[in-house]
């Protein structure tokens, strides 16, 4: 038991907007109250809120993985080891994670990582916008099929959401062979759809065609009005708001994308914030990594994982002083200053891709304060101004919208009901900051961060590890001979295309440590 | 011979999806092995041929003193010094790492200093890549470089295998033959390289792919015309896959040899699509992920005192740390063999005292100061691994054994170890 008394409280699915009041803990969760008496601590004047969740980072599996064996140069700031992975974001509030981009495959290795990573819950997203089992249900225009594999493989892999990434063009690259769109548009409907008869409670999560590429706004519109009636996420949408026919002639597109965003109120979105030092790119949009190595001649490693997906792997710099880097930089902030929605818009740096998530609280004093934002964009490439409208935003988030975009946003777009609020029954993942003039200060070094009602940091330092939990999803599954036959058919093919055994390839309920099921609910329950 | 029992499983000890083994059993001792390849095959035979009872100083003892025999050389020990790994499961390394972080040691990876060119060059330079039923569904051209893995393996290498959308078909091969390889396939392009002249016929091969012209006639022990068939053939396949092992980049130009292979693939990207592999044994791709997942670097780590490691190649690598003698006491985990002390060592009479842990004697050891047997992993010890090509192995154990796991002793030696700085 536990009472956090007096606090200033952030609590935005419950209309909390820094009143004083009291926060109760019994048995790792959010009471309404507590016996007299109960321990208490004394958060008179401090800042409470629920604790952080990064619905989209690269922390655990081959991938990352390989990362570390390409750039041992990074020497554990990008990528850290996996108990750092975890102290980290405890150490700054942050309390909830999810690893966004796993081959089924491979999703074992994931979750064996993930158990490694103390403190915070996790889950995975699995990728299938690449699956070649998934196309041919797709050309074979069987939609049934196609939502039963996804059905299966979500289950199979203990993941918590489908994940898409360049939908049909990293099979075409593998193939070496032209991009095809109309297959390319077909993927992200079907899976979509797919989602959304399952019921999943966290809609596809689409990393779309075009990544990085000047002009990349106009695929990521095209593909953003396919999907205007259905539930969808639009990931690191940053990389995706270009404008300009050349590198060299890149400008922001960011108002585009957000005005769409505003008008499509089924639409989240998270940023993909580039942070100016080093990166590590890594993702499974395997040809994009490929252009970024032709593009800059650093390293290169790459994956083709059979029948699934791809992966590349190229470290990277955005320089300040860089043109194409600051504007990168600068879209980031403009989308996140133009969603006027926060519920809908998230802070991410796709970790490790646009910088690592131990950049969060400095971008969100860039977000408070404009003051902070406009030094920002006069130490950065004289013509930012040019080719952005950075400049001429005045935006400054409140703590309340703060809370929106850290916590309350990514529970609600991942449907979990139990995280990102301070209401009862929630998870007691709490955390307390001291408010004070040094917002990235404030954000860096909570006061005190809970876990579950454990204290697990005081003051930036670890002073507990517990375990986290693995969030996965239960789809509904078919039963009987319908099962037995669908799953017969899979084994055909596992036997005929990969190289696993498919007896091996589910992973069996036991093999997570904490298991946290949450259970879809498809539109005919 | 009264057989009682039958077993299958797949083997892991190639680092390759290995086919399926079945094992006939006799008193818990596996007396035959078919299937799988010859790596796979050797290991389950020589693990149930191995002692089974712990020792120390030579002779027969509990396991418990054993243990903590092992626990009290451990702690007294001036530098520690811990090595193996490559067939035990990526809990047994994880495990490692958190004894070396206690003991403040030095760990190593058994073959570690064979892959360092490898990863080396990876570090330089990346590696373009892909699983091996990738390579195995698409790949329409195979370089094998001073390795053949067909015939122990034909279910991967023989036929193009197609994918769900799309049909397989006839792949090409050229071959670098190894010193004491397999013989040639009939249809196989030979790619005579003389033994030495493979940096300056990747080079060569390189160089001609980019339309430049090496110089000389003769080019690694290589006529011109051939090396303009093997660039021909490379510049006609979609997607070509090459392969080589350790015995390739071994020697002085190991890390030259490894990095042209890789950019030789890197090249084939420019025009086609090109990726590579050297085939790495047992579970040495799991164990580097653990070990770097652990610790920040995948081998050659030393550990300090409040728990963090560095990553260095010279200063904690096997050669120097059992070979020259530096380490007093060795805890050898899964370790199928042991480096040779080098002449200044052996003059120094430095001999460090072994703890054994695993499932045989290593070779190279004729006694250790406290043998430790333990179960077979992937056989009658569970746990998780991963292929040469990252891709994760479930490791079963259809043969119950009274052994037991490496997994388990290590918890019961950091027991014994008391408090320490790891978690």
């Amino acid at each position: 038991m536990l009472r956090i008394r007096g606090g200033r409280v952030f609590d935005p699915r419950h209309a909390r907007r820094g009143e004083a009041g009291d926060v109760c803990v019994r048995d790792g969760r959010i009471v309404l109250t507590l016996p007299a008496g109960a321990p208490e601590i004394d958060a008179t004047n401090l800042i409470v809120m629920p604790g952080g969740i990064d619905l989209h980072t690269h922390v655990a599996g081959s991938s990352v993985g390989a990362a570390r064996l390409l750039c041992p140069e990074d020497g554990g700031h990008l990528l850290p080891t996996l108990r750092d992975t975890g102290r980290r974001y405890a150490a700054m509030g942050y309390t909830t994670l999810m690893e966004a981009a796993v081959a089924p495959i491979a999703a074992r290795a994931a979750h064996e990582d993930l158990e490694q990573i103390p403190i915070v819950d996790k889950g995975i997203y699995v990728l299938l916008g690449n699956n070649e089992i998934a196309l041919r249900f797709l050309r074979d225009g069987e939609p049934g099929g196609l939502r039963d594999f996804v059905a299966w493989i979500l289950q199979a892999t203990r993941a918590y959401a489908v994940k898409v990434a360049n939908p049909g063009g990293v099979e075409t690259w593998k193939q070496g062979a032209a991009p095809r769109e109309d297959e390319e548009r077909a993927i992200v409907m079907a899976l979509a759809r797919a989602a959304v008869d399952l019921g999943l409670p966290h809609p596809i999560h689409l990393h779309m065609n075009g990544l990085g590429q000047p002009g990349s706004a106009s695929i990521a519109l095209r593909t953003m009005d396919l999907l205007r009636d259905t539930p969808a996420h639009f990931t690191h949408l940053q990389f995706h708001a270009y404008g300009g026919r050349t590198a060299q002639g890149l400008r922001s597109r960011a108002g585009e994308l957000a005005a769409w965003v505003n008008a499509h109120p089924r639409a989240t979105v998270d940023v993909g914030q580039v942070v100016f030092g080093d990166a590590i790119t890594l993702s499974a949009d395997a040809p994009a990594q490929h252009r970024l190595h032709r593009a800059t001649g650093r390293k290169w490693l790459n994956l083709d994982v059979e029948v699934e997906t791809g992966c590349g792997i190229v470290p990277h710099r955005y320089r300040e002083d860089d043109l194409l880097s600051a504007v990168q930089w600068a879209i980031g902030l403009e989308i996140m200053l133009r969603v006027e929605d926060p519920w809908r818009v998230f802070l991410t740096t796709d970790h490790p891709n646009g910088g690592a998530f131990t950049a969060y609280p400095g971008l969100l004093r860039l977000l408070m304060d404009k003051k902070a934002r406009r030094e920002a964009i006069d130490r950065a490439h004289p013509k930012l101004k040019e080719r952005t409208e950075i400049a001429a935003l005045q935006r400054e988030y409140s703590l309340d919208e703060i809370a929106i975009l850290t916590r309350a946003g990514p529970a609600r777009a991942l449907g979990l009901d139990h995280k990102g609020h301070l209401g009862p029954g929630a998870d007691a993942d709490i955390v307390l900051y001291e408010r004070c003039s040094d917002l990235e200060a404030m954000f860096a070094r909570p006061v005190v961060v809970l876990k579950q009602g454990v204290i697990v940091a005081r003051e930036g330092a670890i002073v507990e590890e517990p375990e986290g939990r693995t969030l996965h999803v239960v789809p509904p599954r078919l039963e009987g001979q319908a099962r037995t036959r669908f799953e017969n058919s899979l084994r055909d093919d596992f036997e005929r295309y990969y190289t696993v055994p498919f007896d091996d390839y589910a992973i069996e309920a036991e093999a997570l440590r904490h298991p946290e099921p949450v259970v879809a609910r498809p539109r005919s329950s | 011979m009264d057989m009682t029992d039958v077993v299958r499983l797949r083997g892991f000890f190639c680092g390759l999806p290995c086919a399926p083994l079945t094992l006939a059993i006799d008193a818990g001792a596996v007396v035959r092995a078919e299937g799988g390849c010859p790596v796979c095959r050797d290991e389950v035979v020589a693990a149930s041929r191995a002692a089974g009872a712990p020792r120390q100083g030579g002779r027969e003892t509990t396991f418990d003193e054993a243990t903590s025999a092992a626990s009290r050389l451990l702690r007294e020990a001036r530098a520690p010094f811990l090595y193996g790994l490559a067939r035990s499961t990526n809990g047994t390394a994880r495990l490692a790492a958190r004894i070396a972080a206690t003991l403040g040691a030095g760990l190593d990876l058994e073959g570690g200093d064979t892959l360092q060119a490898n990863l080396t060059a990876l570090q330089m330079f990346g590696l373009p890549s892909a699983t091996f039923g990738e390579i195995r569904n698409r790949a329409d051209l195979l370089l094998l470089w001073r390795c053949d893995p067909r015939p122990t393996h034909p279910h991967l290498f023989a036929r193009r295998g197609g994918t769900p959308l799309d049909e397989g078909g006839e792949r090409g091969a050229i071959l670098v033959p190894a010193a004491a390889g397999p013989p040639a396939t009939a249809s196989d392009l030979i790619f005579p390289v003389a033994p030495g002249g493979d940096l300056a016929a990747l080079l060569a091969l390189r160089a001609l792919l980019g339309g430049r012209a090496p110089a000389g006639e003769v080019i690694g022990g290589v006529t011109r015309a051939a090396l303009a068939a093997v660039v021909e053939r490379l510049r006609r396949a979609r997607y070509a896959a090459i392969l080589w092992d350790g015995a390739a980049t071994t020697g002085p130009l190991g890390l030259a040899v490894a990095a042209a292979l890789t950019l030789l693939a890197r090249d084939l990207n420019l025009t086609g699509r090109g990726v590579a592999r050297p085939l790495l044994g047992g579970n040495l791709a799991g164990a580097m992920a653990a070990l770097a997942g652990a610790a920040g670097a995948p081998r050659a780590l030393g550990f300090l005192p409040e728990g963090s490691a560095r990553f260095g190649p010279a200063e904690f690598g096997a050669s120097r740390l059992i070979g020259d003698g530096h380490a007093d006491v060795c805890l050898l985990i899964g370790a199928r063999t042991v480096p040779a002390a080098s002449p200044s060592a052996r003059q120094r009479g430095r001999r460090p005292k072994t703890i054994v842990v695993g499932p045989r004697l290593p070779e190279g050891l004729d006694e250790a100061d406290v043998l430790i047997p333990t179960a077979l992993p992937g056989l009658s010890a569970p746990g998780a691994g991963r292929r040469a090509d990252g891709l994760p192995v479930v490791l079963g154990a259809p043969l119950r054994s009274t052994r037991p796991s490496e997994e388990k002793v290590l918890e019961i030696l950091r027991a014994g170890l008391g408090p320490g700085t790891a978690p």
